[in-house]
């Protein structure tokens, strides 16, 4: 047991680190505000193709040695998580700044450029690290703008969470308790370390994003059905992948905002507060309308709302352009009673 | 731009219904050829450069070539991955140093033709041959070293680490050498 103990330490204490030096990544902002009055075509099923392009090559290489008898779920899990991810910058991300299949804003290289120069990180100070590192363009995927940095979230910390919530299950915990133990370590992390001291942004919609991909990433191989099932044609994910039930208007930076620390927040506010006109543009109104009636209360909101009412997180919504331009339609979750996970 | 209007007509409504199966497969199938397109690489130049404090060197400048490999669905006008093999000389005060190995980068072109004007993320490990020169500490004037070095650039930032063993006859004293350095560039 003690053994085990070191174990989960030493592998926290690695993940912490992994973490730390993949901040650069963390600073990979996005800005749905620049896109509110553009029109942008849905990239649901291009992104989908893309996913699943890469796990049926993943399954490919995994089902080439003996049929995949020789593999473990996990191991297939594991080989469809590197085909997504590299070191600090993830492929998935390189990937959906690019390509063509993906309709986005901004939508080629001169465009990227204007971007650059004129989204809300545009005039932070020069050496903060969002001026250093691309921005995310922003897609639509079900309705719902994000940045594609959220694509990225979903792959790569999401298996961070994968990594924290196994520790959790060997360590004897339920699944509904280890979730929440990973869902309260990535915030823990957020809110400190890598939000709090590295990038100056605590994002919940990047926090959804995480814990989406934790769910995906438990539904492949747990579970009554799991998603990945070995046959006689070997390793195979019979229903393909479909990022639109994982994605809420949590991810849209614009509806579900970030925490913007002090020395940031002088030169985003006047930034955001630039779009409050906006907010009476037809397409802007609808699309947030629309927004807040599919909202939900979420399982890593409803762990914010116990840090924001115990003083340990400053107010998100203090951040967002409703508060900010005193306009109706901005975030408003409820504040909810204790977190309770109830996913499976 | 066909492939662009490809992703694009795959969005027309709500990305759920499309005006007929037909139209669907059409666009299926432009994607699928367009991923797999995005697999197919082609080779590029590009320059690079980068200035450092280090020992031996202490305080040097680098210029290098990067031979890759990158996606031929696009550029490196913004950010691009590309694998090659990385040629570079670079002169210190204490010494100047010629490197040849592979090397993995993510960065972008920009405005610029030829040189890289961001290098987001890359490492190489390398082949050198080192001669010292000048006011370099703990090391005798014009010995001829050859090691490997690491190198790990993220932002711009570039950290080094070798290891070094003098090669010919002349000079005395520890034959092994370790070289390290912090600076910009890749």
């Amino acid at each position: 047991m003690g053994l085990l103990k070191k174990g989960a330490g030493q592998a926290s204490a690695i993940a912490l680190t992994l973490l730390a030096l993949g901040a650069p990544v963390r600073a990979l902002e996005t800005d749905q505000f620049y896109a509110w009055r553009r029109p942008l075509a849905d990239s649901s099923e291009a992104l989908n193709a893309k996913i699943n392009f890469e796990v049926d090559a993943a399954l490919r290489e995994i089902n080439a040695r003996n049929g995949g008898r020789d593999a473990s779920c996990r191991d297939v899990r594991e080989l469809i998580h590197r085909r997504f991810t590299l070191f600090i910058f993830q492929k998935i991300e390189l990937w959906a700044q690019r390509t063509a299949v993906l309709s986005r804003i901004p939508a080629d290289e001169a465009e990227e450029l204007t971007y650059r120069k004129n989204w809300i990180y545009g005039h932070v100070a020069w050496y903060d690290l969002s001026r250093t590192v691309p921005p995310s363009p922003t897609i639509e995927v079900a309705g719902v703008r994000l940045g594609t940095d959220k694509i990225s979230h979903f792959f790569s910390e999401g298996h961070y969470y994968l990594d924290w919530y196994d520790g959790a299950r060997e360590r004897g915990l339920s699944h509904a308790e280890a979730v929440e133990f990973a869902v309260r370590r990535g915030i823990a992390i957020e809110t400190t370390v890598l939000g709090g001291v590295i990038s100056g942004v605590i994002s919940p919609a990047d926090l959804e994003a995480n814990y989406q991909g934790l769910s995906w990433y438990i539904d492949l191989c747990a579970g009554q059905a799991p998603l990945l099932e070995l046959g006689d044609a070997g390793w195979q994910m019979p229903k393909a992948f479909d990022l639109r039930p994982y994605v809420s208007p949590e991810w849209d930076e614009s509806y579900s905002p970030n925490v913007v620390l002090k020395g940031r927040w002088v030169h985003v506010r006047p930034e955001i507060e630039r779009h409050c006109s906006e907010l009476q543009d037809p397409a802007v109104r609808a699309r947030r309308e629309a927004y807040a009636a599919r909202d939900t209360q979420t399982f890593t909101e409803t762990v914010l709302d116990q840090m924001v009412r115990e003083s340990r997180l400053p107010d998100p919504r203090n951040y967002g352009v409703g508060r900010l331009c005193a306009a109706p339609g901005a975030h408003t979750a409820s504040v909810g009673a204790g977190p309770q996970e109830t996913g499976q | 731009m066909v492939l662009l209007s490809a992703g694009g007509a795959l969005a027309e409504g709500t990305g759920n219904v499309s005006a007929t199966p037909r139209a669907d497969a059409a666009r299926r199938t432009a994607v699928d050829q367009e991923l797999r397109r995005e697999t197919e690489r082609e080779h590029q130049l590009f320059g690079i450069a980068r200035a450092r404090l280090s020992y031996p060197q202490l305080a040097s400048v680098g210029l290098g070539m990067l031979i890759g490999e990158r996606s031929k669905a696009y550029d490196c006008t913004i950010q691009c991955e590309v694998h090659g093999w990385l040629a570079s000389v670079e002169a210190g005060a204490g010494g100047a140093v010629f490197n040849l190995g592979p090397a993995y980068l993510i960065g972008e072109l920009g405005d610029n033709k030829y040189f890289l004007s961001r290098r987001y993320m890359g490492y190489a490990v390398r082949g050198s041959v080192m001669r010292t020169w000048g006011e370099t500490p703990y090391r005798p004037d014009g010995e001829w070293h050859a090691g490997v070095e690491g190198e790990f650039t993220v932002v711009s930032l570039n950290l080094s680490l070798g290891v070094y063993r003098r090669i010919g006859h002349h000079g005395s004293g520890e034959p092994w050498l370790f070289s390290g350095g912090i600076g910009w560039g890749f």
